[in-house]
């Protein structure tokens, strides 16, 4: 059974995401893409989503995106310099 | 009330892709190349109130090697490839997406001690250009860290050329590697022995879209 905290930070995660993939998407809609491994038709939704909309979207007890990287991925972030873990992490995306 | 027989009417979406091509520094030539259509003593004059002179001239660069030259310029050519490559995936327009990659591109190499941005949008359309046009450079992947890095095109992968192969132990279980960076590897998958240093019996192939027409004109954008 999942406990209930637990639930709250998954709700947290997709507020942030979705909040943070609008903004972002605000300025500059083909950066946000790039950055959050998102296509522009799904960007250009949740911008157009009202925030109201965007709270009872997060509000799901699921995380509702999923990592750009995989395992190995993830691993070889670990063993990097601060410095590259930016550019690797693009040229590592799925 | 007369037209003018070669009036070409220009879009907004096309003014705001040349002027932040050039506010990026792009040449006449380059812009030329993506918008075939649009009027040339207009660019050059857009040149001049962005960049206030008068846009330098001279051949294109077209040396492939710069791009693979060390680890850190693999590094790089791969990063603006890989941007480019998703965002096109992603939906946006070719132009957009080598706006937006080169400007990633500034963001993550500016501050940079040892990496600082080496490429010029001139030099990140040409490598692009060659990705998916000409087909002389393909993005590999690498079977230990995972990254996609450019590789010239129709020559066996060696996965030595990895940017990251210097910075991460490259063994067999990069995993276990992870969780404890001090465990001393056994003689089985160590660094000499580990596939993942070998010359892999493989091409590597051109990726991306086949298209028997060029992807960098006017037309094309708008099909």
């Amino acid at each position: 059974m999942v406990e209930a905290h637990t639930i709250s930070h998954l709700k947290e995660l997709n507020l942030w995401f979705l909040l943070s993939l609008r903004d972002s998407a605000m300025r500059d809609i083909d950066v946000a893409c790039a950055e959050f491994g998102v296509t522009r038709e799904f960007a250009k939704f949740v911008v157009d989503l009202p925030i109201s909309q965007v709270q009872r979207v997060a509000n799901t007890d699921k995380v509702i995106f999923k990592p750009s990287i995989d395992a190995e991925a993830l691993a070889a972030l670990a063993l990097l310099p601060d410095s590259n873990r930016r550019a690797f992490a693009a040229i590592a995306g799925a | 009330m007369t037209v003018k027989k070669h009036a070409i009417v220009l879009d907004q979406a096309t003014m705001a892709r040349v002027t932040e091509l050039c506010r990026l520094g792009a040449r006449p030539p380059v812009i030329y190349a993506l918008f075939p259509d649009f009027p040339k003593d207009l660019v050059v004059d857009m040149w001049v109130i962005h960049q206030g002179k008068r846009p330098p001239k001279g051949p294109l660069p077209s040396d492939l090697n710069s791009y693979m030259l060390g680890s850190h310029r693999r590094l790089q050519s791969s990063f603006i490839l890989k941007t480019f490559s998703d965002l096109r995936n992603a939906g946006s327009h070719d132009v957009d997406a080598i706006i937006a990659a080169h400007r990633l591109y500034l963001e993550t190499f500016k501050d940079h001690a040892e990496l600082n941005p080496l490429f010029s949008v001139e030099r990140t359309w040409v490598l692009i250009r060659e990705f998916i046009s000409v087909r002389s450079i393909a993005l590999v992947r690498c079977p230990c860290c995972h990254a996609q890095y450019v590789h010239k095109a129709y020559e066996f992968v060696n996965h030595r050329l990895c940017p990251m192969y210097k910075l991460i132990p490259h063994t067999d279980d990069i995993l276990q590697k992870a969780i404890n960076p001090n465990r001393v590897e056994d003689s089985s998958v160590d660094r000499k022995g580990s596939t993942a240093n070998y010359t892999m019996n493989e091409i590597a192939m051109p990726t991306g879209k086949s298209s028997s027409v060029n992807p960098f004109t006017y037309a094309d954008a708008f099909a």
